[in-house]
């Protein structure tokens, strides 16, 4: 079993896609899924950072680069 | 499902793998906390009367410092502290996050002094990028920008200058330096001796990851900034962070380990090495190792 998500990514500018997880898929296998550096974002669900060894629970994430060069 | 905090009930907002613990928001903030002020107090001292220039660009290291610096410091009546601002000139970034820095001061009730390239150096970033160059960007901003910062500290009085340079900053620097092979500048990273003429630099926060600076700006809700300078594909620094990223994700706890393996190292290779003569530059009379300091050099007035 798959479901989807929403993603919006800002890095300085934002972008948006969706991306399809497992079922039991935790942020870090999302992050993986999107080949995203878990040590350079963090992720937000309604505004909060979340864990990401936790089992994604919403439909909508934000996905916030704060590792930039510089 | 949610995740509940390693040291009470509520629900977490951070995963630190490298320490296996969950922490909610309030234990976050305290655990970064903790670290900064232990830093503090083995690194860098804290005398009576010290005044201590906070470096501040309005992105989330520098920001976090000051905030951190001022919530522990700001209430002790012999303790000033100024924060010193740098507009590189560059396009685009630089006016927009000095914007941010002067929120975060005003917040603070902080003194706050803005210097810039032009009127010290007579030349902005993008004017120097612009030419034709032997060195990457990141090198001419970054020496003009050390010599504004350490020039503005000595105005003032200021008997440290603190720069919101953290773990990832730290760990990259001393992979960076083993794979050139340079120790010269591998021992200079070391916790610095005072010299006549240099103010005595801080790391407050050479012990937390960036993400969790980030996370700690976030929040604290701070006035600050997460876009990447134009100028910084340049560096091959990125490199550096992408590959020691791939190996902390696969094998967490490595920024420390660099960190920790080269705490032990510094000492034994300081003897090894003594420390670079001290002199002026016979240019514009500023403290450095060389005839002509680097400053100098980069902008042609040998």
């Amino acid at each position: 079993m798959s479901r989807k998500v929403h993603i919006t990514i800002q890095a300085g500018k934002i972008s948006e896609q969706t991306v399809e997880i497992a079922k039991d898929a935790t942020y870090e296998d999302l992050l993986n899924t999107l080949n995203i550096n878990q040590e350079t974002v963090l992720v937000l669900n309604g505004g909060n950072a979340v864990p990401l060894d936790g089992a994604v629970n919403s439909d909508k994430l934000t996905i916030l680069k704060v590792v930039t060069g510089g | 499902m949610t995740i509940k905090c390693k040291k009470c009930n509520h629900e977490a907002i951070v995963f630190q793998k490298y320490s296996g613990m969950h922490l909610c928001k309030r234990h976050f903030v305290e655990d970064v906390e903790r670290k900064i002020k232990l830093t503090i107090r083995k690194e860098y001292s804290i005398q009576k009367n010290d005044v201590i220039a906070v470096a501040v660009s309005g992105g989330k290291d520098s920001s976090v410092a000051l905030y951190v610096i001022h919530k522990i410091l700001g209430n002790r009546p012999d303790i000033k502290i100024v924060a010193i601002s740098v507009d590189e000139g560059i396009d685009g970034y630089r006016p927009e996050s000095i914007e941010l820095a002067k929120n975060l001061t005003e917040m603070l009730g902080v003194q706050h002094i803005i210097k810039s390239f032009k009127e010290v150096h007579g030349v902005t970033m993008d004017e120097l990028a612009a030419m034709d160059r032997e060195k990457g960007a990141c090198s001419y901003c970054g020496v003009l920008r050390k010599n504004i910062l350490n020039k503005a500290a000595l105005e003032i009085g200021a008997t440290k200058l603190v720069t919101g340079h953290n773990l990832d900053d730290e760990a990259q620097t001393i992979l960076l330096n083993h794979f050139r092979g340079d120790m010269e500048r591998m021992v200079r990273l070391a916790p610095p001796a005072a010299v006549e003429g240099l103010v005595l630099r801080a790391k407050p926060l050479k012990n937390i990851p960036e993400k969790e600076v980030a996370l700690y700006a976030l929040v604290n809700s701070l006035p600050v900034d997460f876009s990447e300078c134009p100028y910084a594909g340049e560096a091959i620094r990125g490199e550096i962070r992408e590959l020691l990223n791939d190996f902390e994700a696969k094998h967490p706890g490595t920024k420390y380990s660099l960190l920790r393996g080269f705490d032990k190292l510094v000492g034994a290779l300081a003897k090894e090495m003594p420390p670079a003569k001290i002199e002026k530059c016979r240019v514009c009379g500023e403290t450095c190792t060389e005839d002509i300091c680097q400053a100098c050099k980069l902008l042609g007035r040998a």
